[in-house]
Order: structure tokens, then C-alpha cells, then sequence
């Protein structure tokens, strides 16, 4: 697997290089967890009612019956609106990066010399995953460790000790959203390989986010909220379907396939 | 035309049994197209192997298949004695292969030295090694002052030569190129060329190249196979393919008077109507041009009836038969063949 490292070095040199790529892409999380750390602190100045929420089940979310607004606002911010972000985002880096890297290297006729090159087909499928899993579990984890600041410090405002990172969030972060790179990865090979410029491949990739606006607004509207029991379904099925994808994904990965299909 | 380094003058002669490169009955299709029929040929030690046909003749698949890029749908083939039908020896073959690519593929946001760095890193080569390798190969394709300049910045030509630096790095034993000299100015064309006689002759390198340049293909190869749809319609030196197609056909030959030119032509023509075996009679200045298929017997006929009714003859050439014409015609044939 050392050849594949190679890969992910050359890959990271690149991306680093291209301004738009590395702002564009890598920036939104961190300003995205500073935002929210921000909204979150604005109820600390003090809420006093609210209303419209009585479709979310606080039970489920782990609040006592007699929950005061600030709990209720921050508990709302911190498990259904923050919650979701924190998937679309670092799967929009990983498929951008992807799609680009894949569509890229197809564009720029790239791919023949590296197919001479002696790696087995495995490194060189691991060589192009691996970057855009890395960086999009990077920027999804630097995230969420501001965003923790921020919101440790709002939940002992309202409950009087931290009751951030709990375990729904924990599984989110090292479980589900992993699984979740990885198709978004899996998904953006095939999509590369079936159209011919990157832009094209980026914009079909971007649609694996419109899954997860749904189960946001299905959040906030009460309809679905994501406890830990939820959220281990929901990563058994992502890895389903990162499997079948995998299957496919590699199996379009071998040398003539590279150079006669995509 | 070089003389042919032929095996028996070579070092390694011994081992001529064992081809480097082994073409047998090599078949490809990709769906309903047969992209490669019953290819077969031997490429030995130091030789540089021509490729030459036109666009869609096969000549990519070929080495794409002597590569292990693609499975072949029949034959077999090896390189190296390696076989590259056995998955176990296709990244063995891999690693002592280089191969120059249709198109250069440079990776835009790197600059030289990195992108060589690179694919030195992947044939496995310590740091050290990588950069000395590098050095070399871009001082002596004159790209050295330019080797911190992204990639992107550079010319077609220059792209090409990174690309060549590329399928060197690992200073690999056999070297396919294809279409090593394509779009690329005279100039540069030239160094490429320079450079593949200079890697053949001093480190004697076996090199299979694919062109559909029969100049390139006459200057560099030692041998030549003619391939169009997907087979090889002649094989062998450029002298071996001339001769094979001058022989029972027609020759020109060109007849050089001092004077009276229109007149002699006249007692030319008047010898072709009574033998069928001249033919084509032309005049222009002092040259009478004519035709024949048995150069042997009717040039002295000619040069006695001209010399009988008062001409002086400077002088008799027989034109030599072009390798494009060789081409054209075998082209030619092959297509009504099918
Ligand atoms: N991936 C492919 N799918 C279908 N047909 C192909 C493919 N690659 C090559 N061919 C066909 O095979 C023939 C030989 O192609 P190629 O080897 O590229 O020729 P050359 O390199 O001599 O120009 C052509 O007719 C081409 O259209
Ligand atoms: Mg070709």
C-alpha cells in the first residue's frame, strides 16, 4: 500500500496548489462551525419562550419535561440543526474533491501513464479514494472540535455542566459520517467514469447531498429525529450501500476499464 | 537507411532465442470491432521495432496489450520472458517497462522535477536515485533551467519531452513509444529522435514504436511492421519491404539525352509499341521517363536503339522505389484483401 501514500502526497501537493480548490472547499467547514458556535452562544443573552417547536420530541432528544427555553434552543441548535451540517459539509468536500480528482485526471488524460506505472489495481484505487476521504474526514473533524468549544461552553450555560460531545454526536463524527465519505467517494468514481469533464461530475455528485436536506428538513419539522438508535440503522444502511458501491466502484477500477470505458 | 543491427552483431547474441518482446497471434476486439487480428512478431535485444500504419490500424492496442494495459481476446505474448497473460507477472513487466503515451498527461500543478520525482517514487526508486535520474534526463533533453516551472507552463514540445523524461525515469530495458514525435515542431522532433538512436546505441535499449510517420519510422527502425486493420500486412527492414515490392513490378527509370530530346522520346515510344514491356513514355527537357517491369533486359534494348539513331546519353537512372510507395501500395492491397 506504500504506492498508494505516494498517490495521496501527489494528490494533496495538487489540491493545495489550486486556490479555488483549497478555499473553495476546504474553508466553508471551519467558517460553518464558527457560525453555528455563534448562534449557539446567542441564546445564552437569555430566551425566553418558545414556540413553533412542539413538533420535536424532546424526549427523545434527552430533555426533562421541564426543559426552560435556553435548554430547549440550545438542545434544538446542538441536535437538529447543527447535527445534519455537519454531514452535508464534509460530504461535499470529499465528493468535490473527488469528482475532480477522478474526472480531472480523466479530462487531463492523466490516468495512462499511471496505469503503466507497476502499482496493482487496489493501490491505485486506494491511491485515489484515500485523498478525498482524508481530507474530508480532516476538515469534518477539525469542525467539529470548534464547534465542541462552542458548544460545551453553551450547554453548561443551560444545564450547568458540558453535555457536549454526547454519544448521538460521537457515533455521528467516527462513525457514521466515515461510512458516509466513503460513498460519496465510491459515488463520485462512478460518476467520473461515465462523464467526460469534472464539472459535469461534480454537479451529478453534489446530488448524494439532497438525501440528507431531506432528513433535515425532515428534522425540524419532527418528523425524523436522529437518537443513537437512529443513527446505527442509518450507518448499517450507508454501509450497505457503500459495499454494493465499492463492489461496482472497483470493478470499474481495473486498467482496461480505466482506458476503454471512462 | 541505417544498416540493420541485425542480432548476430550483437553482445547479447546468445540469447536471441529469446526474443525481448513476443507478439503470437495477438487478437483484441472491443465489442463488435476486431481491433488486432492474429498479431504476431519478435522484437530482440537493441532493436528498435516500427509500428507503422495509419490512424485506427491497431498500432495503440498492440502496445497497450505488450504493456498488460489490456487482456488480449487471443494470443499470447511475452516481454522480458515474462508472460503477459499471467496476472502474477504483469507488475514485474510493469516495472521494467516504460512506455510513452499518446498523449503526454502531465500533471499541470507540478513542476518537473516533482512530476518525475513522482513516478520515480512509484517504480520503487530511493530519493536519491529519483533526483540524479531526473537531473540527467533533463539536462540532456535541454529542459534542465526549467525544471521548478509548473508544468502547465510549458510548450507542446516541452510537455513531450517531460513525457519522455517520464517513461525513462526507471531507466527501464524496454521502452514502448507511441507516436513519440506527433504534433510536435521539427525541432523537437528531432531531439526525440536523437535521443531514442542515442539511448539504442549506448545502452541498447529495445524499443517498440508506433508512428504513422514513415520518415521517422525509415530513420529509427531497424525493422518495420506495415500494420492496417488490425494486422501486419509486411514485415521487415525498409530495404527488405522495398525490395519485396519492386520485384516483378514496375520501375521507373529515367532516361538523360543531350539533345534531340522530343525525337528520341518518339523512337522510345516507337521500341514500347512493339514490346508490351515498356510502358508510360514521357518527355520533359532532357530527361525521357519509361516505365518497365524487366528494367534488366529493356534498359540495354533502349540505350542501343537510342545510341543507333544518333543519340548521346548522359546518363540512365532507375528511381528508386519510395517506402511510401511501398506503404501506399500494401495499404492498399490489404484493404481490398478484406
Ligand atoms: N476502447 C475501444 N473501444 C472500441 N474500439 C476501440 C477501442 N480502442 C481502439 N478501438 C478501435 O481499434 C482500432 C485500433 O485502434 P488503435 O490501436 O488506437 O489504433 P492506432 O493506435 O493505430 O491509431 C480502431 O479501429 C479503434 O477504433
Ligand atoms: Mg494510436
Amino acid at each position: 500500500m506504500r504506492k498508494a501514500f505516494v498517490i495521496v502526497r501527489r494528490e494533496l501537493k495538487e489540491i493545495f496548489r489550486d486556490i479555488n480548490l483549497a478555499t473553495g472547499v476546504l474553508l466553508p467547514p471551519f467558517i460553518l462551525a464558527g457560525i453555528f458556535g455563534f448562534i449557539l452562544l446567542d441564546p445564552l443573552r437569555g430566551a425566553k419562550s418558545m414556540h413553533g417547536v412542539e413538533n420535536i420530541p424532546w424526549g427523545a432528544l434527552g430533555l426533562p419535561p421541564a426543559a426552560t427555553p435556553e435548554q430547549m434552543l440550545v438542545t434544538m441548535i446542538i441536535r437538529v440543526v447543527a447535527f445534519p451540517m455537519f454531514w452535508i459539509i464534509p460530504l461535499a468536500v470529499t465528493s468535490i474533491i473527488a469528482a475532480d480528482s477522478f474526472a480531472g485526471e480523466k479530462e487531463r488524460r492523466t490516468l495512462e501513464p499511471l496505469c503503466v506505472a507497476p502499482l496493482s489495481d487496489r493501490e491505485l484505487f486506494m491511491g485515489k479514494t484515500l485523498t478525498s476521504v482524508i481530507l474530508g474526514l480532516a476538515c469534518s473533524w477539525a469542525a467539529f472540535g470548534i464547534f465542541t468549544v462552542f458548544a460545551r461552553i453553551g450547554t453548561t450555560h443551560a444545564f450547568g455542566h458540558p453535555t457536549f460531545p454526547d454519544v448521538t454526536w460521537l457515533v455521528s463524527m467516527f462513525v457514521f459520517v466515515p461510512l458516509l465519505l466513503f460513498l460519496g467517494v465510491s459515488f463520485a468514481v462512478l460518476v467520473s467514469s461515465r462523464v467526460s469533464s469534472y464539472r459535469s461530475a461534480q454537479q451529478i455528485t453534489a446530488m448524494l447531498v439532497i438525501p440528507i436536506v431531506a432528513l433535515m428538513i425532515g428534522q425540524t419539522t419532527g418528523l425524523m429525529i436522529m437518537t443513537s438508535k437512529a443513527l446505527f440503522v442509518a450507518a448499517a444502511v450507508v454501509a450497505v450501500i457503500d459495499l454494493a458501491l465499492y463492489r461496482l466502484a472497483t470493478g470499474l477500477f481495473r486498467r482496461e476499464q480505466i482506458l476503454t470505458r471512462w | 537507411m541505417r544498416p540493420n543491427s541485425a542480432p548476430d552483431n550483437h553482445p547479447d547474441s546468445g540469447l536471441n532465442h529469446n526474443p525481448v518482446i513476443a507478439a503470437y497471434n495477438l487478437s483484441k476486439t472491443f465489442g463488435q470491432t476486431a481491433a488486432l487480428r492474429d498479431v504476431s512478431f519478435e522484437v530482440h535485444a537493441g532493436e528498435i521495432f516500427g509500428l507503422l500504419g495509419p490512424n485506427g490500424a491497431g498500432k495503440t492496442t498492440t502496445v497497450r496489450l505488450l504493456a498488460c494495459l489490456y487482456e488480449p481476446t487471443g494470443g499470447s505474448g511475452k516481454v522480458l520472458g515474462l508472460d503477459i497473460t499471467d496476472e502474477d507477472s504483469t507488475e514485474r513487466i510493469r516495472e521494467r517497462i516504460g512506455m510513452l503515451t499518446e498523449s503526454p498527461g502531465l500533471y499541470d500543478r507540478l513542476n518537473a522535477l516533482e512530476y518525475l520525482d513522482f513516478f520515480g517514487d512509484l517504480y520503487g526508486m530511493p530519493a536519491a536515485a529519483r533526483r540524479a535520474s531526473a537531473e540527467r534526463l533533463l539536462k540532456m533533453l535541454g529542459i534542465w533551467d526549467r525544471r521548478t516551472d509548473r508544468l502547465a507552463k510549458y510548450s507542446k514540445g516541452m510537455k513531450q519531452k517531460i513525457a519522455v523524461a517520464r517513461t525513462l525515469i526507471h531507466d527501464p530495458q524496454v521502452i514502448f513509444l507511441d507516436e513519440p514525435t506527433s504534433g510536435l515542431d521539427p525541432e523537437s522532433a528531432k531531439v526525440v529522435r536523437d535521443y531514442v538512436l542515442e539511448l539504442k546505441a549506448e545502452k541498447q535499449r529495445t524499443f517498440v514504436l508506433c508512428t504513422h510517420n514513415l520518415a521517422e519510422a525509415e530513420r529509427l527502425c531497424d525493422r518495420i511492421a506495415l500494420v492496417n486493420q488490425g494486422r501486419i500486412v509486411a514485415l521487415g527492414t525498409a530495404d527488405e519491404l522495398r525490395a519485396r515490392l519492386a520485384g516483378g513490378r514496375e520501375r521507373l527509370c529515367k532516361l538523360h539525352v543531350r539533345e534531340r530530346a522530343a525525337e528520341l522520346a518518339e523512337v522510345v515510344r516507337g521500341l514500347a509499341a512493339g514490346h508490351g514491356d515498356i510502358s508510360g513514355v514521357e518527355q520533359a527537357g532532357d530527361v525521357i521517363t519509361y516505365s518497365t517491369a524487366d528494367a534488366e533486359k529493356m534498359n540495354p534494348l533502349i540505350v542501343e536503339t537510342v545510341v543507333k539513331a544518333g543519340g548521346h546519353i548522359v546518363a540512365l537512372n532507375e528511381a528508386e522505389q519510395s517506402l511510401e510507395n511501398v506503404y501506399l501500395e500494401l495499404m492498399h492491397d490489404s484493404r481490398e484483401a478484406d
